[in-house]
């Protein structure tokens, strides 16, 4: 049921919403058998094989011993950074154009982080006891070495995990009672457990926006420095060309970057193939575009800082990582 | 003391140079490489002892060897004036270890005795390790390695054989320091005396290139060769503080 | 006597010895006697489950004869090291003996008597026991043995000193045979045949090289492959590092630099074959400067006169100040050495060059000298035994010709792979009607047998060893069985007493084990003991040597003035080395040599050896070519085109190395790999160098003249991957290997000789 003309009334929100939770067409199930094709066919089964023979199965070697799945990591890691934190920037700065995108950016946190955290298991050699990372109490006496940054890894992502669920969480309450409202069965009661008893009352809504804030101004920091001691996973190793202090704010520069443009490309295709043309419009692409070409630009600049620090060390290891970086020998 | 005095004595103990000086003992090895020819002896000494697996021609093509100790080589200039220079390369044992810093599960840590020493049961094979090591002596097991039999009747039963997915390295054959302190303990609570541990390297080596010994012994003969002025540390720039001396290669002129 | 330190042993000796009183490495053994003494063939209470037991023995796994220890735990073989009481390898071990528990345990031993099933060399064995595989073997050897036919029976072995050499020796005259062929593809055959031109003595000298300080070596790899590679690395890191105020000085003269090269302090390539050239020029500068005023001066001078510098220079291509410089610096140091082998010793002209070596060691006065060229008392157990080598295995190719061999018995031989496929070996073999191996590995020539035999192990037989070169006292150590034996096999002496009981042809031991003993009751009867009652009956000797594993004499030579005599003196030239292939078609000297790791080729079945790097190229599992940068940019060629490198009598393939320490018109190949057989890690890999030799020998000592032949190289097209350990090549400015000068490093002595160099 498409909104006609330009005027748009809160209900005929409100139903193109729920009409995206309770029509399932044909088109959703032939992309779920895919996905879950996609998923078996390229995670579970060649993850099994691995677990069975070893990481061998990977073309990791000496002393290229981290490869595809940890450069994943970050990918996914960096990914997930714009969501949540653009939503809060723009948020706490009132921008109008926020509303229609800033959902989609932060579900792509959480799924981004969650594929992030399938890449630890895939990466690491003994998954089985990859729980020993995590400080939890134990007979043994046993824990984690705080001192490492992989350590520092786990405490910042999973505080940002529990940051950004519990943000996102917290602005959908009004939707999750607007969904339930208008829907019926199972689907009332989930969203009714869901919306915890939200009623839209002015003392409501100015509580949520209260609480709200306080996240938001909570997670822009935090946003900052979760990647910022990603990046040290790198620099803190002595290697040269990773051990440089501009990696936290190249890696803050790049995670943002590549967010934002991951956002553009989860708002395209829910414009596209969700008739979303109501809602994200193409003033939402220009103003993600501005923010894009400003990104690019640090990030070049952090990029030529970087090569020019290696150049500006005179070590001849240096210059030869900076060789074999740009010219590949 | 609360918890966190106690938790800020250890961290300041732990950080002060020269901690593990009062232990009894810090092993130490040094390697003269005005000695050393590159034959390799103490390759095969190492991989008999310690169960390095045989990882085979595929494997080894994409550069996953298992070799404690190694021998890089580095030439120089051009025929007819070229040289080649030999250098064994094995675990420094640091005592500011980068390895330690990174492993988040603490399975590669320091022992008293000076050790950089890996627990395998431990590691759940980040590999971040041997990302950090700046040596790059850590290997990792890739597959779990098997022995055609009956050659796995060889293999040492003091020293567990490594299965997939675990990081390895030299352990400066600790359990032949074990067996010489255990020794010791039981003949009366004595030291170990200078000499009475041999790696397996060093044991073998034909030019007598490598020694080993307690560094807080001062009259071992590893205190004294680390007393040579040949002596100097690989990369000593990154302060990871080995425990492994190098004493430099002479090069002689050309009269005389 | 008891408290010297063994490692002075050979200061001791240079320095001019000490008293006699037999048997004190015995003696001080004692002292500190082990737990186990009794071999493992025992019963079972004899080993604790958890306890280790620590075996003497010898190693096998080259003909040095370097003492071992080996750890057993529940009976199994866990570890070689060396027995720090032997005076050849004092506690050391090379990569090859370390890795001799993989002989033990190699997957494919043959683990039982085989009998050829269907065609010879089809490969097709049935297995049989042993008592018909005797009586099979013994029922050939027995008509001949009656009919005075014995000598159509030969014996092809690699040699072996101590009593199964010996023992091969009586079994063969039991049979009525002389047909005993030893021949080993490393023996230093032409440095006997030098020496005794020279010396007049059919031994190797003791080189001392732990208190030498310059050491010329033409050709030998002494730090890696040549005739006793541990004993010389004790030496030279004596020398290097070992005396306070004194650093040995190692030059290496070779067309390609070796390991023994890269770890001199200087590398001089000269032309092959021009080693023994070099040498007499360096004797010239000597003799013509006056430096030498023995009283044969002018005889020295008159055969000399033609090796001034210039023509030296020209001929060898090192350049004329560098032979100045070298005959200064051999003249100057105290105590200069020279030595010659491997491939320089290994032309058509390898006497020659090696007799250009001693004398130069005799103009300078190195002989029995310390750090010098000290001659060794006579052996315990008699003389070296000598080989028959090349000359003898072309004699055996020619009986078999002429079917005179009714049955070839291989002793640890693998003819088809060390002989060059132009011999006709494999030709001469189809005409022996019974071939017995008596092998534990199906290596190439076995795998052509008709009834294999096959042995223990070293690890698990009897044996002895008197080291040849000797440590300049009379040295000799028992190998004992280790471990029980793994399989149904037999030790092969005990399986040539077998079989020459049942020939009827009696010896009269009843195993191995008792041959040996017998020999050392030999040895026994001429000490003299009163200072070690515990010695003094045979049986308490034995034990003693059993637990210590190895037995020395204080006693050494006395060295009495040796002066050549004038007809040797006059004898002394250079012929030009001869190359087979003309050098417009075949532009290329091909320079074979002994692999670090596999040897003569024996190693190849060993994994561990297999994954083991080149020290040189770090290539493992590998076999290539190497070529100068220079050639092989103007030849089109990178590292893994695959060449065909021919010579004149055949072809092999392999892929080339860039090397950048080769001559530009030398190419090099390892021996080793190129295996058609010998077990799964060795079969199948490579190319073997030795297949295309040319067939010449070197006339004076009968020794196959391996490095005389040419080749060419055609790129075929194909690639290959070279398999390579370790990292980047170059420093990066790391600085990870640094050097001092050694201007400060002084000699410990003033110069012996004074010498001007002569103008030229
Ligand atoms: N690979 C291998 N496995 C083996 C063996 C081997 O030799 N090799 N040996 C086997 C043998 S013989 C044995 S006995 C078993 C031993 O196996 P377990 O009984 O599992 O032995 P532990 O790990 O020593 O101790 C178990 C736990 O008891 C806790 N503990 C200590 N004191 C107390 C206490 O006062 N009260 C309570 N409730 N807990 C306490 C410890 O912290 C520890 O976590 O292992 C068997 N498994
Ligand atoms: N430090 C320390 N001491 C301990 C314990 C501990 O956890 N730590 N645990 C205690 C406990 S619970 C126990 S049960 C005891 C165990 O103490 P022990 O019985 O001494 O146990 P292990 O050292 O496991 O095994 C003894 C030896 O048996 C050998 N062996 C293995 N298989 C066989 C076989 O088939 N036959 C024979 N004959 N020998 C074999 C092994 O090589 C080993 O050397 O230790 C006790 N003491
Ligand atoms: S055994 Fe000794 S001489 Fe040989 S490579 Fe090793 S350290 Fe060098
Ligand atoms: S050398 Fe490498 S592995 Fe060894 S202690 Fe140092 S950093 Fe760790
Ligand atoms: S590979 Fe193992 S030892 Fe190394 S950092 Fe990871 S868990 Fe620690
Ligand atoms: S000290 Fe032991 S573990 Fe380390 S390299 Fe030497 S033999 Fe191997
Ligand atoms: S030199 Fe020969 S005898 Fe000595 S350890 Fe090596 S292989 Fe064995």
């Amino acid at each position: 049921m498409q909104a006609k003309g330009s005027e748009l009334t809160y209900a005929d929100v409100n139903n193109d919403i729920v009409r995206s939770l309770t029509v399932t067409t044909r088109k959703y199930y032939i992309t779920l058998a895919i996905s879950v094709t996609v998923t078996l066919g390229c995670l579970a089964f060649p993850w099994f094989y691995q677990l069975y023979y070893g990481i061998g199965a990977t073309g990791l070697n000496h002393p290229a011993v981290w490869g595809t799945y940890l450069a994943s990591f970050i990918f996914w890691i960096g990914l997930s950074h714009s969501g949540t934190l653009l939503s809060c920037v723009l948020h706490i700065t009132q921008s109008s154009w926020r509303k229609a995108m800033y959902r989609s950016a932060e579900a792509m946190t959480l799924f981004s982080l969650m594929v992030a955290a399938v890449q630890v298991f895939v990466h690491v050699g003994r998954p089985w006891f990859v729980h020993w990372a995590v400080p939890y109490p134990n007979q043994m006496g046993l824990w984690p070495n705080f001192r490492s940054p992989l350590m520092f890894d786990v405490m910042a992502i999973s505080t940002y995990l529990t940051g950004s669920t519990i943000f996102i969480y917290m602005g959908s309450i009004p939707d999750f009672a607007a969904v339930r409202d208008r829907t019926t069965g199972w689907r009332h009661h989930m969203y009714r457990l869901a919306s915890l008893g939200w009623r839209g009352t002015d003392t409501e809504w100015h509580r949520l926006h209260w609480a709200y804030t306080f996240l938001a101004v909570l997670i822009i920091p935090l946003a900052v420095s979760v990647h910022s001691i990603v990046s040290w996973d790198f620099a803190m190793s002595i290697v040269p060309a990773l051990h440089q202090t501009i990696f936290a704010p190249y890696f803050v520069v790049g995670a943002i970057y590549s967010g934002t443009a991951g956002i553009v490309t989860v708002m395209f295709v829910l414009r596209k193939y969700m008739r979303f043309e109501q809602y994200i419009t193409e003033v939402h692409f220009d103003n993600l575009g501005k923010l894009l070409l400003v990104l690019s630009l640090i990030w070049s600049y952090i990029n030529i800082v970087e090569l020019f620090t290696g150049w500006y060390s005179g070590t001849s290891f240096e210059y030869e990582q900076l060789e074999y970086k740009l010219f590949g020998f | 003391m609360n918890f966190l005095d106690r938790f800020r004595d250890g961290w300041r103990t732990y950080r002060k140079p020269g901690y593990y000086d009062g232990y009894d003992y810090h092993w130490a090895m040094t390697i003269d490489l005005d000695r050393c020819t590159g034959c390799e002896a103490c390759v095969t000494a190492c991989q008999a002892e310690n169960n390095l697996p045989i990882v085979g021609e595929r494997e080894l093509a994409r550069g996953r060897e298992i070799r404690w100790i190694r021998i890089e080589r580095y030439w120089e200039g051009e025929y007819p004036n070229v040289k080649l220079g030999f250098i064994p390369l094995l675990c420094q044992h640091c005592d500011q270890a980068p390895c330690e810093t990174v492993c988040p599960v603490a399975a590669t840590y320091h022992n008293p005795d000076g050790l950089n020493a890996q627990v395998y049961n431990r590691c759940i094979g980040t590999r971040s390790c041997a990302v950090y090591c700046p040596y790059e002596v850590r290997y990792f097991n890739y597959y779990d390695h098997r022995w055609d039999p009956p050659l796995e009747q060889q293999l040492n039963p003091d020293v567990s054989v490594r299965g997939k997915g675990v990081m390895e390295k030299c352990t400066f054959c600790i359990q032949r320091i074990r067996q010489a302190k255990d020794t010791a303990k039981d003949e009366g609570e004595r030291r170990v005396r200078d000499g009475e541990v041999q790696p397996a390297c060093v044991q073998t080596c034909p030019t007598r290139a490598l020694t080993f010994g307690d560094s807080n012994d001062p009259d071992s003969a590893v205190s004294r060769k680390m007393a040579d002025p040949r002596g100097y540390k690989v990369l000593e720039e990154l302060n990871a503080h080995p425990s492994v001396v190098y004493l430099k290669k002479v090069k002689a002129g050309d009269a005389g | 006597m008891a408290n010297i330190d063994r490692r002075d042993f050979l200061k001791l000796i240079g320095a001019g010895g000490v008293g006699a009183g037999a048997g004190f490495l015995l003696a001080d053994s004692i002292k500190h006697p082990v737990e186990h003494l009794i071999p493992y063939p025992v019963p079972p209470e004899e080993y604790s489950p958890g306890i280790v037991t620590w075996y003497n023995s010898v190693c096998g796994m080259c003909s040095a004869g370097c003492g071992i220890s080996v750890r057993i735990r529940e009976g199994r073989a866990k570890k070689i090291e060396g027995n720090p009481l032997h005076p050849v390898s004092q506690g050391a071990l090379c990569a090859l003996g370390q890795a001799g528990l993989q002989v033990l345990y190699n997957p494919d031993r043959i683990t039982g008597p085989l009998q050829v099933s269907g065609e010879r060399g089809a490969g097709t064995f049935a297995e049989l026991t042993w008592d018909d595989a005797l009586r099979s073997a013994a029922g050939r050897l027995a008509p001949l043995v009656e009919s005075g036919r014995g000598d159509r029976v030969w014996m092809l072995s690699s040699g072996g000193g101590g009593h199964l050499g010996r023992l091969q020796r009586e079994f063969m005259d039991a049979l009525g045979s002389q047909n005993l062929v030893r021949y080993d593809f490393a023996h230093p055959q032409t440095l006997y045949a030098a020496n005794r031109r020279f010396f007049g003595e059919d031994a190797l000298p003791y080189y001392d090289l732990k208190n030498c300080d310059y050491l010329l070596s033409f050709g030998a790899d002494y730090l890696g492959t040549w005739i006793s590679p541990v004993l010389h690395s004790l030496g030279f890191g004596h020398s290097r590092q070992g005396t306070e105020g004194s650093r040995g000085r190692f030059v290496q003269i070779e067309p390609r630099l070796s390991l023994t090269g890269a770890s001199a302090d200087e590398w001089i390539p000269a032309r092959p074959g021009t080693e023994g050239l070099l040498a007499l020029g360096l004797a010239h500068q000597l003799v013509a400067g006056g430096a030498y005023e023995g009283p044969d001066a002018d005889a020295w001078n008159a055969t000399l006169a033609s090796y001034g510098s210039a023509r030296v220079a020209a001929e060898t291509g090192v350049p004329e100040d560098t032979v100045k410089r070298l005959a200064d610096a051999f003249a100057h140091h105290h105590s200069a050495l020279a030595i010659g082998g491997g491939a320089a010793a290994s032309h058509r002209n390898g006497v020659d060059t090696l007799v250009a070596v001693n004398a130069l060691n005799y103009l300078a006065g190195n002989i029995g000298k310390p750090g010098g060229l000290v001659f060794n008392p006579a052996p315990a157990a008699g003389g070296s035994p000598g080989q028959e080598g090349y000359r003898g295995a072309l004699a055996l190719i020619e009986a078999a010709g002429r079917s005179e061999v009714e049955v070839l018995i291989l002793s640890d031989a693998n003819p088809l792979y060390s002989l060059p496929a132009a011999a006709g070996f494999e030709a001469a073999l189809q005409q022996i009607p019974l071939v017995l191996s008596l092998s534990s590995f199906m290596d190439e020539t076995t795998a052509r047998a008709d009834l294999i035999l096959p042995s223990h192990t070293y690890l698990e037989s009897w044996g002895d060893d008197f080291p040849e070169p000797g440590v300049g006292f009379p040295v000799g150590a028992v190998s004992q069985p280790v471990v029980a034996p793994l399989y149904n096999t037999r030790a092969s002496g005990d399986t040539l007493l077998a079989l020459a009981q049942q020939s009827g042809a009696l010896l009269p031991w009843a195993s191995m084990e008792e041959r040996v003993k017998d020999g050392w009751r030999a040895i026994h009867a001429r000490g003299s003991w009163e200072d070690e009652p515990e010695l003094q009956d045979f049986d308490g000797f034995w034990t003693a040597l059993l637990e210590s594993g190895v037995w020395g004499e204080t006693a050494h030579r006395e060295h009495t003035g040796f002066s050549p005599a004038p007809e040797v003196i006059d004898g002394i030239g250079m012929p030009s080395a001869e190359f087979s292939g003309a050098a417009q078609s075949y532009p290329f000297v091909l320079h074979p040599y002994l692999s670090q790791t596999f040897n003569d080729g024996r190693g190849a079945n060993l994994p561990w050896m297999q994954e083991l790097a080149d020290p040189m190229t770090a290539v493992v599992y590998g076999c290539w070519v190497e070529v100068n940068p220079k050639t092989a940019a103007r030849l089109g060629l990178s590292e893994g085109d695959v060449v065909e490198v021919a010579s004149p009598h055949g072809q092999i393939r392999a892929p080339v190395f860039v090397y950048p320490a080769i001559m530009p018109d030398v190419v090099a190949m390892p021996i080793g790999q190129g295996h058609t057989e010998y077990g799964r890690y060795a079969k199948g890999r490579g190319a073997n160098p030795i297949q295309i030799l040319t067939p010449e020998m070197e006339p004076e000592s009968g020794a196959l003249a391996w490095a005389g032949t040419r080749v060419q190289l055609t790129k075929t097209g194909e690639r290959a991957k070279l398999v390579h350990t370790g990292g980047e090549s170059r420093q990066l400015g790391r600085n990870i290997i640094q050097t001092e000068g050694a201007g400060d490093v002084t000699h410990a002595g003033g110069p012996a000789i004074p010498i001007k160099v002569v103008p030229s």
